[in-house]
């Protein structure tokens, strides 16, 4: 029984370090692996048959039904331009200009990377809908407080992702996402 | 051999083997979800399901597009391969395969085909197809297809609406037949 006892618990250990030691390389993978541009990364490849063990389990559990690159590319933000973490409670700018695709959006979603409830029903603005200035250029506000222009309520999230899609991304993004010049995304302030 | 050393040779192996078996496991087991929960939303395998336009509630699969309208075929190709057909508008619109290890083995949207009818056979193996159609091949038996229809604004939503419709998923050569059960 005592032997029995003593397999049992080393089995348990094994386990355990095996699972801990899995969920720890899945949150550092996307970052190790990524395409970082500013705030955004995205995966090499996020949706294609060659991706490595990691990089497909980390897609599954947070972009799963990801295309491959050559159909679409997605940056994702969980941070400003400072590196600090989008909160719900803090007023983000996000500037910027088209972006060669076919078609581009900026989607925000809670920190569990679902859409966020408001009164709005908004949670994007895309090339078809965006409002641009004289110089092509433009501004979105992501705050809990409605805003002038073109504005992405953040509701009672706490914390906040964004998601910038490349539908069809130009032939220079798709070959290298590296060098795609993206919107800034900078902090007003919090409340 | 000193006894934590022993301990160490022991449990290292079953770390490592679990470590990588749940590293593997993870996208399958996910994929076997959403596929499982596809197929009974559409009332089986092989038929076409057009879910609500994603919104707030929609908690299907993370980080959904509001811009796009989502149609889905949970496949079975235990029992053959699968004839899907769709009919895009002039706006951004595609159809794309994932197998069950969660890879997009294909995508054809309508910026390589045109306006006409998409015609895809998805297969195991290498069939002769119809006319026209595009062979498909996927390692697993079970995947999902999935039709994304550009649905940026009031207008486009509409077209995108009618244009999913036209989504038809049948096990090929059985046109008119029973999609497959449930298991």
């Amino acid at each position: 029984m005592r032997r029995f006892t003593r397999g049992l618990i080393i089995l348990l250990i094994g386990v355990g370090l095996g699972l801990g030691s899995a969920y720890g390389a899945l949150r550092l993978a996307l970052e190790e692996t990524a395409v970082h541009v500013g705030p955004w990364r995205t995966p090499i490849d996020a949706g294609g048959g060659g991706r490595d063990l990691y990089t497909r389990a980390v897609v599954a559990v947070g972009a799963l039904l990801a295309l491959s690159r050559s159909e679409t590319i997605y940056f994702i933000a969980g941070q400003d331009d400072d590196g600090e973490t989008l909160r719900g409670n803090c007023r983000y700018v996000v500037t910027g200009r088209d972006v060669p695709a076919r078609w581009w959006s900026v989607t925000a979603y809670a920190g569990d990377h679902f859409l966020i409830p408001n009164a709005e029903n908004r949670w994007s603005f895309s090339d078809r809908s965006v409002t641009r200035d004289a110089d092509g250029g433009f501004r979105l506000t992501l705050s809990r407080d409605r805003a002038e222009g073109d504005w992405l309520p953040t509701g009672q999230a706490e914390r906040l992702v964004l998601l910038l899609r490349l539908y069809n991304p130009g032939p220079a993004v798709a070959a290298d996402p590296g060098a795609a010049v993206l919107p800034s995304i900078r902090k007003e302030g919090c409340s | 051999m000193n006894r934590f050393l022993r301990l160490g040779l022991i449990v290292l192996p079953i770390a490592v083997v679990t470590h990588v078996a749940a590293v593997w496991a993870v996208p399958r087991v996910i994929m076997h979800m959403v596929v499982t929960r596809s197929a009974e939303a559409a009332g089986g395998f092989d038929r076409a399901y057009h879910p609500p336009p994603i919104d707030d509630k929609a908690r299907w699969v993370v980080l959904p597009s509001p811009d796009l309208r989502y149609s889905i075929c949970a496949l079975d190709l235990a029992d053959g391969p699968v004839e899907v057909t769709a009919t895009p508008p002039d706006s951004y619109f595609s159809l794309s395969v994932f197998d069950a290890a969660t890879d997009n083995v294909a995508v054809v949207s309508n910026g390589t085909t045109g306006s006409g009818p998409i015609h895809l056979v998805i297969a195991q193996e290498a069939v002769p197809v119809p006319a026209g159609a595009h062979l498909v091949t996927m390692a697993t038996t079970r995947g999902l297809l999935l039709l994304r229809a550009l649905a940026a604004t009031p207008e486009q939503a509409a077209v995108a609406e009618a244009a999913r419709r036209t989504l038809d998923c049948h096990r090929l050569g059985n046109s008119a037949g029973p999609a497959n059960g449930l298991d």
